[in-house]
């Protein structure tokens, strides 16, 4: 047995689905086989054991050594058989201890938060297009989470300060808002 | 334990809508790299040390570049407003400076990953 990884697309949009990772069965492949045999192989081998579905394209993806939930905005264009990452998604980070807003973060991968410190996604939302200025910290105020903005022109402009200001978060930070990731 | 299994050539006949296929590595292709970027600030008068927490990356194939820093420092402290960032780990990036000094510091940073 050995540990490995799927993601899976559909095949007619390369859209992703779903993916796991678990222990599966050693292939036994032929050592005598070379080029498109060898490959035939493994590709029966992979399709047996990563339990896909009808209307689905799995890719092994153990190799990257990507935690599970990771695939869930790449793309698999299934004619060039290409496996993409089209957008970066945009965070902040939030220290727990301060409230404090001190990092912000593009990545088209998920970013996890950890005990001391917060990532909250913020693509699609308000804040989105100050993203790489929100700087300053999280305050509660009678009618919500609000952010206080750094009063710093040098690193938060003043209409960024004024747009931060009038922002209001639908988050609670006693629990942490965490995007649903479509996984298995 | 281990099994064998035999080519598919038949088994394709079948509409892709109506059966699956997974393709082991090696036999798709990738982007050749993951590129990450970021900023962090360092406070005034109190921070040395940030650590920004990024996507998971295998640090042996990874590097980490300095995007530059902004600042409205007006005096000569170089060894306040210029910072080391590090990959410290699979998922943190972290930024030291020797001193604080009087004005906040935003520190850029470009984390690329190669396949």
């Amino acid at each position: 047995m050995r540990e490995r990884h799927f993601a899976f697309f559909r095949h007619d949009t390369g859209e992703y689905v779903r993916e796991w990772k678990g222990s599966v069965p050693e292939p036994a492949i032929d050592l005598r086989l070379t080029g498109d045999a060898r490959e035939q192989a493994l590709i029966a081998w992979a399709t047996e054991v990563s339990g896909g579905r009808p209307g689905e394209i799995g890719l092994d993806v153990t190799p990257f050594g990507y935690p599970v939930g990771d695939f869930c905005w790449m793309h698999f264009d299934v004619i060039d058989r290409c496996l993409d990452w089209p957008v970066a998604h945009k965070f902040i980070q939030i220290d727990r201890a301060t409230l404090q807003i001190d990092v912000n973060h593009a990545s088209p991968r998920p970013v996890r938060s950890t005990p001391e410190r917060l990532v909250i996604d913020i693509t699609g939302t308000s804040l989105e297009p100050y993203h790489g200025h929100i700087f300053g910290r999280v305050v509660r105020r009678e009618d919500g989470w609000a952010l206080e903005p750094l009063r710093d022109p040098a690193i938060v402009p003043v209409p960024t300060q004024r747009a931060l200001e009038a922002a209001r978060i639908g988050f609670d930070l006693v629990t942490e808002p965490v995007r649903v990731l479509a996984h298995v | 334990m281990s099994r064998t299994f035999s080519p598919l050539a038949v088994w394709q006949q079948i509409p892709l809508a109506n059966r699956t296929i997974t393709l082991p590595a090696g036999s798709y292709s990738v982007r050749a790299s993951s590129t990450q970027y970021g900023s962090m600030t360092l406070a005034a008068n109190t921070e040395t040390s940030k650590t920004a927490t990024i996507s998971s990356v295998t640090t042996t194939r990874t590097s980490l570049f300095n995007g530059g820093f902004e600042t409205d420092e007006s005096t000569d402290q170089n060894d306040a407003v210029f910072t080391r960032i590090t990959l410290t780990n699979a998922t943190t990036v972290t930024a030291n400076r020797t001193t604080s000094t009087s004005s906040n510091v935003t520190q850029d940073f470009n984390v690329v990953e190669l396949f």
